[in-house]
């Protein structure tokens, strides 16, 4: 009885972290700060000087803004905008590990028909991998909210 | 455009969504109820009603018994399933 208790209460915590939403301004503030810090990190090509500490900097704050457009809560909360939300994760899970084991072997395969002294097997970096997968999350679930 | 109409009918035109037919319309003209009423009175988007409506989207048990609730009627009388099943 004691043990089911606690795997109940464990269940709803989990329910309650996985439910958990920002309001929804938090979208638009998202979407800002994403656009503005990306508008930054390509400013910085037109000056001179060491800019890849920024930048870097600039990229994690990037994706930490696509971030919350992706937990803010929408102005109706329904089920079928948790099923999108569910569809649209699963998307982007299954796009962030293809592109993960395919993108460094088509990579090599490129470098090595056009430049072979540079042919190598390179890992990918966290932030293409994050930007994509947030990317197609985000892609995913305004179409299926803009057509379903 | 045309790879987005593509994408969105994969993901929505299911088989499980083509399956369920429903009387959403028919049930809800006779109680003289707009979309938005409607989906006012159980707590969803109006586009969440039209998508029931239109096919492309199959509700949850929960949401079937608040629809059943609102029309006075059993779920069996305006959600059946499609010759396909």
């Amino acid at each position: 009885m004691k043990m089911k208790s606690i795997q109940e209460c464990e269940r709803r915590r989990a329910q309650k972290l996985l439910n958990y939403k920002l309001p929804t301004y938090w979208k638009k503030i998202g979407w800002a700060g994403a656009i503005l810090s990306l508008v930054a990190i390509m400013s910085t090509s037109f000056f001179d000087g060491d800019f890849e500490l920024l930048k870097d900097i600039l990229r994690k704050v990037v994706l930490a803004f696509l971030f919350t457009v992706i937990l803010a809560r929408e102005e109706v909360e329904d089920e079928r905008v948790q099923n999108f939300r569910a569809q649209s994760f699963s998307f982007a899970f299954l796009a962030g590990v293809l592109y993960t084991l395919l993108q460094p072997i088509a990579n090599w395969i490129v470098f090595s028909i056009f430049r072979p002294e540079r042919a190598a097997f390179e890992d990918l970096g966290d932030f293409q991998i994050l930007w994509l997968m947030l990317t197609v999350y985000l892609v995913f679930f305004y179409i299926l909210k803009k057509r379903g | 455009m045309a790879h987005v109409n593509c994408i969105s009918r994969v993901l929505l035109y299911s088989k499980k969504a083509r399956i369920m037919k429903n009387t959403l319309k028919v049930e809800r003209a006779i109680l003289n109820l707009t979309q938005g009423d409607l989906a006012n009175r159980i707590g969803v988007s109006r586009q969440t009603i039209n998508s029931i409506e239109s096919n492309r989207y199959v509700p949850s048990t929960v949401l079937s018994l608040k629809l059943s609730e609102v029309f006075g009627k059993p779920v069996n009388d305006f959600f059946t399933l499609g010759e396909d099943d």
